[in-house]
């Protein structure tokens, strides 16, 4: 029983090092950039085109966490070697509050071109981070998942990489993909509420979009505006569900391996119909439009490419071979240089004496830590009693998780600004906005998955409860809880991962000339970023939260999750 | 005493592959001669190394030690000349019935034209016109397997190689296409001169081919080959049926 877990940490630990010390070196490299340009734009150019901003953005960032999951999840599917690096690193990036990183992203970029696009690269770069990381995880399952005798049938037709690519991998991965790059997107959307807020707050920039508008609208007190701005972004929200992750979700039923399931049958049927809609649909027609032209490039890759590559030598044929070493060099020469770099880097960072003790850091964290159990409490404290009452009125639970969907679509960081001013004004407490922000950052992920724990409790349960005459409490406990256990850690493990990331703003807010600050390390790293602009500072707060976060997460939530999987598994 | 030419012949052939407990042997020492218009079947238990010489003879796996050659010549990747069939059929669900037939014929130069007569050719001969359009979930085993056959068939190759065809069908089903696949063999239309079949049902392999071939695993070793000289087709209640049943049963326990 330990053995297993030991060892996964083994593992998982010399990934962690490698990444941490990777991100530190990237921060230590932040160039020196000593005073903002503050560079204001005229805005009030109509809503929809601060729509369009944001909304190229966004497109502009999923391209390129489409092209990178693609990469990687194909390299690590390919190769057991490779995978055993790229999956673990993944991993611990989507375990990590990477919006902590954006005050450096920015002057990364600055560095690279001018402030505004520099800003611009680091806005893009920091919801790439945020759409990314799953994608690669549903690339990898989803050719992973390839049924053996298909892979082989393949495999014997002696297709060239492109062919195979396009007509296996490319098809395979292409379900998880589509339920995927819904989340993803709703993670970019977020990523770029708070990116537009920081820019604007702490360091005044004007990144033009929807997430400015609103902010802009909550520092005037101009609500009209902020309440067009919000429904402008959920009536984005809203059409693009219906009308690309709807006819994607249909179509990618098309790809799925499971032959012959038993509600087969009406699922097809009903995806048949929601495609012929679309199919038939002008508005549809961009997707189509796209879907030909990755269609014409594949076919012109194929007919350049795959020429080269015969089949019938592939035992000894020495480009082939050569192309693959080639590969594999660039891949391991590209891990080995970041792990020396970082590791010098780090060293130079750890080395030099700092006045900020390791020990108010670590308080910091502390402080930080209970912010998010409080918020994940409060979370909890209305969570569970609701999914409990709807677990046992079944008829109005369709209609609240709709109406929960719908709510959850909204990135909660759109509300950022308004709970800190609003909470303020009220309560004269910066402590209960961060709360409050935490909570909308997290609440979802618990509601939703304690809410799929609920709806696998079979009826044989429920009646066993109505037959053993529980009372509410007894059933909560003996029944509920254990049945929904499972769900509760996944949700729990999800819900701290987002309110560490919500942290990362709620603790320093800057609207107008009014700063909202608690003592925390998002507080730190931000407060360290844009007022005193001490890197070094910046490096170790990073890394302590880093290190506490991935601590927390390796000892105690996934043990905390494989127990919870083995005791409480609902399938015998 | 084989009046057929040889056409595909196994030398010494060895395969080991690495796991986390060591290097493990899957085959060892393997030496077979295939000649044409033969059915030679493979049996023996599951682990024994059946799947991965189907994989060797058919270029997808090196050999480890050893090597096979084709009509004489070294095989130093996929043998274009042979097409796999599957237990699990093997079929793409996004693509239709026709083109999970073309995609075979991908790799073989042909114009789209010409790939697509070939598989409607081959979707007629296994019995599945009117379903070109038709996607595999739509379809019952049987007809998968059909499927699976003719793309098999549309590479007009000269050795089929089949990893327990009739495994995953239904009895009925498999009895008929058991024949049809006799049928096909035979037929001097096609190119198909040798066939090869991994199945772990001692009756079928008795009742379709010339040369049974009984394997043994840890490491995964030829035991012996059995000659069935009886004719075709095949009573499976008659005595010498009975008889090599029984010679082979008594070769794997």
């Amino acid at each position: 029983m330990m053995g297993p877990i030991w060892k996964n940490i083994q593992i998982k630990w010399y990934s962690i090092a490698l990444i941490l010390v990777a991100l530190l070196a990237a921060l230590s490299q932040t160039p020196e950039v000593d005073t903002f340009i503050v560079e204001l734009d005229p805005l009030a150019n109509s809503l929809a085109s601060q729509i369009f901003y944001s909304f190229l953005r966004m497109l502009g960032a999923f391209v390129f966490a489409l092209v990178f999951a693609l990469t990687f999840g194909v390299l690590a599917a390919t190769s057991t070697t490779r995978a055993k690096v790229i999956l673990p690193v993944v991993d611990i990036l989507q375990s990590v509050p990477l919006l902590g990183f954006f005050p450096t992203a920015i002057f990364w970029f600055m560095k690279l071109g001018s402030a505004k696009v520099g800003l611009e690269m680091a806005v893009v770069f920091l919801i790439f981070t945020s759409q990314a990381w799953n994608l690669v995880f549903a690339v990898y399952d989803g050719i992973k998942n390839i049924p053996e005798s298909t892979k082989q049938a393949v495999e014997s037709m002696a297709l060239g990489p492109v062919a195979k690519f396009r007509r296996l991998y490319l098809p395979a991965a292409f379900p998880r993909i589509v339920d995927n790059a819904a989340l993803s997107w709703a993670n970019g959307w977020y990523f770029l509420m708070a990116c537009e807020i920081i820019a604007l707050g702490p360091l005044n920039y004007e990144v033009p979009g929807l997430g400015s508008v609103m902010f802009r609208a909550v520092e005037n007190s101009d609500w009209l505006t902020f309440y067009k701005g919000l429904g402008a972004l959920f009536a984005v929200i809203i059409a693009m569900d219906f009308f690309i992750w709807r006819p994607l979700g249909a179509l990618a039923s098309v790809y799925r391996f499971d032959f012959g399931a038993q509600d087969e049958e009406n699922s097809s049927e009903l995806s048949e119909d929601v495609l012929s809609f679309y199919r038939n649909h002008w508005i549809c027609s961009p997707l189509h439009w796209l879907g030909q032209s990755v269609d014409w490039i594949f076919t012109k890759l194929e007919d350049s490419f795959d020429d080269k590559y015969s089949p019938e030598k592939t035992h000894t044929s020495k480009t082939w071979k050569w192309v693959d070493a080639c590969i594999s060099i660039v891949f391991w020469t590209g891990i080995a240089s970041a792990l020396v770099w970082s590791s010098l880097e780090i060293f130079e960072v750890l080395t030099t004496p700092h006045p900020m003790t390791a020990a108010s850091l670590l308080l910091a964290i502390f402080y930080s830590s209970l912010r998010v159990l409080g918020a994940y409490v409060l979370c909890l404290s209305w969570i569970l009693p609701l999914c409990f009452w709807l677990h046992r009125r079944q008829s109005y639970m369709r209609w609240a998780q709709s109406t929960a969907q719908i709510l959850a679509s909204i990135p909660a960081t759109a509300f950022f600004p308004v709970i800190a001013v609003l909470s303020f004004r009220f309560f004269h407490t910066t402590e209960l906005a961060v709360a409050l922000m935490l909570v909308t950052g997290m609440q979802w992920y618990l509601l939703f998955n304690i809410i799929g724990g609920a709806q696998s409790i079979g009826s044989d349960l429920k009646d066993l409860g109505k037959a053993l005459d529980l009372t509410r409490l007894q059933y909560f406990k003996n029944i509920f809880l254990p049945a929904i256990a499972p769900a509760l850690v996944t949700g729990s493990i999800t819900a701290v991962g987002g309110g560490w990331n919500a942290l990362i703003i709620a603790e320093y807010i800057k609207i107008g000339d009014k700063l909202y600050k608690v003592f925390g390390i998002g507080a730190i790293i931000s407060e360290s970023t844009f007022e005193s602009g001490d890197r070094n500072l910046v490096a170790y707060a990073l890394f302590f939260m880093v290190f506490v976060i991935v601590t927390i997460n390796k000892l105690f939530w996934q043990p905390l999750y494989s127990w919870a999987e083995k005791k409480f598994r609902m399938d015998d | 005493m084989n009046e057929f030419e040889k056409i595909l012949s196994v030398e010494n052939v060895g395969r080991s592959f690495k796991t986390k407990a060591g290097n493990f042997i899957a085959l060892e020492n393997i030496n077979l001669d295939f000649f044409e218009e033969e059915f030679v079947a493979i049996v023996g238990p599951s682990g024994c190394g059946k799947s991965t010489l189907l994989k060797i003879i058919n270029g997808m796996l090196k050999p480890s030690t050893g090597k096979t050659s084709f009509r004489g010549k070294a095989l130093g990747g996929i043998n274009l000349e042979c097409s796999m069939v599957y237990q699990n059929f093997g079929l793409l669900p996004w693509l239709s019935v026709l083109e999970n037939i073309e995609l075979g014929l991908l790799s073989r130069e042909l114009s789209n034209a010409q790939a697509q007569k070939k598989a409607a050719h081959y979707i007629d001969k296994v019995g599945l016109d009117g379903h070109e359009e038709a996607y595999p979930r739509e379809l019952s085993g049987g007809m998968k397997q059909r499927v699976g056959f003719a793309r098999a068939l549309a590479i007009e190759p000269e050795i089929l190689l089949m990893d327990e065809p009739f495994s995953s069908l239904d009895p009925l089903t498999a009895i008929n296409l058991r024949e049809e696949i006799l049928d096909i063999w035979e037929d001097p239309n096609l190119r198909i001169t040798t066939v090869i079949m991994i199945t772990h049902q001692i009756e079928e392999a008795v009742e379709m081919a010339d040369r049974v071939i009984v394997m043994d695993g840890s490491p995964g070793h030829v035991v012996k080959e059995v000659k069935i000289p009886l004719e075709r087709p095949r009573n499976r209640k008659s005595k010498e049926f009975d008889h090599y049943v029984g010679e082979i049963f008594e070769l794997i326990t």
